[in-house]
């Protein structure tokens, strides 16, 4: 008996698996505060389409239809505002030149997320290159900002998309904003391509961005967890003293009339 | 604020079960099942399908106090088991403390109560090439243990076979208050009861 419950354990232990997430950076920054606003650069936007109004709108569907679902973690992404920027948000490079991106510092976002159109080439490898993103605002471990730049040059792939994959590709973007890298699965919205059928995260989105913020219920110490928080070790400890506390209570008060337990 | 009204749920929640009274019996048990977690929320593959219930095995054990009037108080810690990763990269598992209280009545009981569930996910670090844009590039991978904590609810109902073996169905209610972000998983179990120890 002993030689099958062994087999049939490790049957079930293989036949588990769970999806992998990347990270954009080895120091897992992550944003400071649970809630980051999502603002886009105004009148920047020529061939791609839509009007930053209408930018605005995909970007709270993004965020309501995929990153602001995830039930484990505690980042919630807004749509924000239509603001006027620095010219160089449509012309500049995201990177600096000759390096293997180190933030244009003339481009740093200051606060939440930025998103702009921008027809530099340099910026893009091809036409079929959507976006990219780099937080380029860091302190420490701490993203201060990010700054998405959709390719809006004559040609671009993105005009040519339904609003639906305008949504996800955005959402996509939003990921890398807060710390994901890409998914080698392509059930996941951090995989490396638009997929038409896009609706829902994937299982290894939601582990991505609760591995960056976990939620902390039902009571929080602050707004920034880090890796290992003794914080988390003090809610499993809460759990199971509340359980234990309960069993002790009526056990101390009512241990009295001990029968064997009616079961048919 | 939505914080301390978790807090407030638990508070009453435990007020009343300290009326009930006394403790008439007690039950250890141990219980294995499945775990569907987040159902309908998660994309399965490319034609935009969501998830109803995958192979989640769990294990978990309860110490039930009968109480009076048919109710008893059902404290319960389980897990399920580790996954590895597709590429072995990422482990997760879950743990849940849940105190339940329940109804029984004839040969069927019913289940509500309050707990929480903590989401481990550790991964040893690294980097994953990985195609971008028109090229590769090299992802970092996660390196370090992460748990987040859920306050969850818990309602089901369950059978019982026999004074040894029973089954029930259990939902987890995450963050109930909170439309954005609520999702539920569905635990589905076989039980043993030792009886009293």
């Amino acid at each position: 008996m002993r030689p099958i419950i062994y087999l049939s354990l490790g049957f079930l232990l293989q036949l588990t698996r769970a999806q992998a997430f990347t990270l954009n950076n080895s120091a897992a920054i992550v944003f400071a505060h649970d809630e980051v606003s999502v603002n886009i650069a105004s009148n920047n936007c020529s061939n791609i389409g839509i009007d930053e109004t209408e930018l605005l709108s995909i970007v709270a569907d993004a965020v309501d239809s995929y990153w602001n679902k995830s039930p484990t973690s505690r980042l919630k992404l807004r749509a924000g505002i239509v603001s006027s920027q620095l010219a160089a948000f449509k012309t500049g490079l995201i990177c600096n030149a000759n390096t293997s991106c180190d933030p244009n510092p003339t481009l740093a976002v200051s606060s939440g997320v930025l998103i702009t159109c921008n027809n530099n080439s340099s910026n893009f490898s091809s036409n079929a290159v959507l976006a990219v993103t780099v937080p380029n605002n860091i302190s420490g471990n701490t993203i201060l900002g990010s700054l998405i730049m959709i390719n809006d040059q004559v040609g671009n792939v993105f005009i040519s998309k339904s609003r639906a994959e305008k949504v996800s590709i955005i959402a996509h973007e939003l990921g890398h904003t807060f710390g994901l890298g890409h998914s080698p699965v392509s059930d996941s919205l951090m995989y490396y391509s638009t997929v038409s059928m896009r609706k829902s995260l994937g299982a290894d989105d939601i582990d991505g961005i609760t591995y960056l913020y976990p939620k902390q219920q039902p009571v929080t110490c602050g707004t920034i967890t880090e890796k290992n928080n003794p914080n988390s070790w003090l809610g499993l400890l809460i759990g199971i003293g509340f359980i234990s506390l309960l069993a002790g209570l009526f056990d101390k008060i009512q241990l009295r009339y001990l029968k064997l337990r009616p079961r048919v | 604020m939505k914080n301390s009204k978790y807090s407030i749920i638990l508070f009453y929640y435990s007020f009343f079960f300290l009326i009930l009274g006394k403790v008439y019996a007690y039950d250890v048990s141990l219980s294995v099942g499945n775990l569907c977690e987040y159902v309908g929320k998660i994309q399965t593959d490319d034609s935009g399908s969501t998830n109803l219930c995958g192979f989640d095995p769990l294990i978990a054990g309860t110490f039930e106090y009968q109480l009076k009037n048919q109710f008893s108080l059902a404290p319960e810690i389980g897990l399920t088991f580790p996954k590895s990763g597709r590429d072995s990269y990422i482990n997760k598992m879950s743990l849940f403390a849940i105190a339940n209280g329940k109804y029984n009545y004839s040969n069927y009981h019913f289940i509500a109560g309050v707990g929480l569930f903590f989401t481990r996910l550790s991964s040893s670090g690294g980097n994953e090439e990985l195609r971008n844009g028109t090229g590769t590039a090299s992802f970092p991978l996660a390196n370090g243990v992460v748990y987040s904590r859920n306050f969850i609810l818990n309602f089901g109902a369950g059978y019982d076979f026999n004074k040894d073996w029973s089954a029930d169905v259990l939902a987890f209610l995450f963050n109930a208050l909170h439309k954005e972000d609520r999702a539920v998983s569905v635990a589905f179990k076989g039980i043993y009861h030792f009886g009293e120890l």
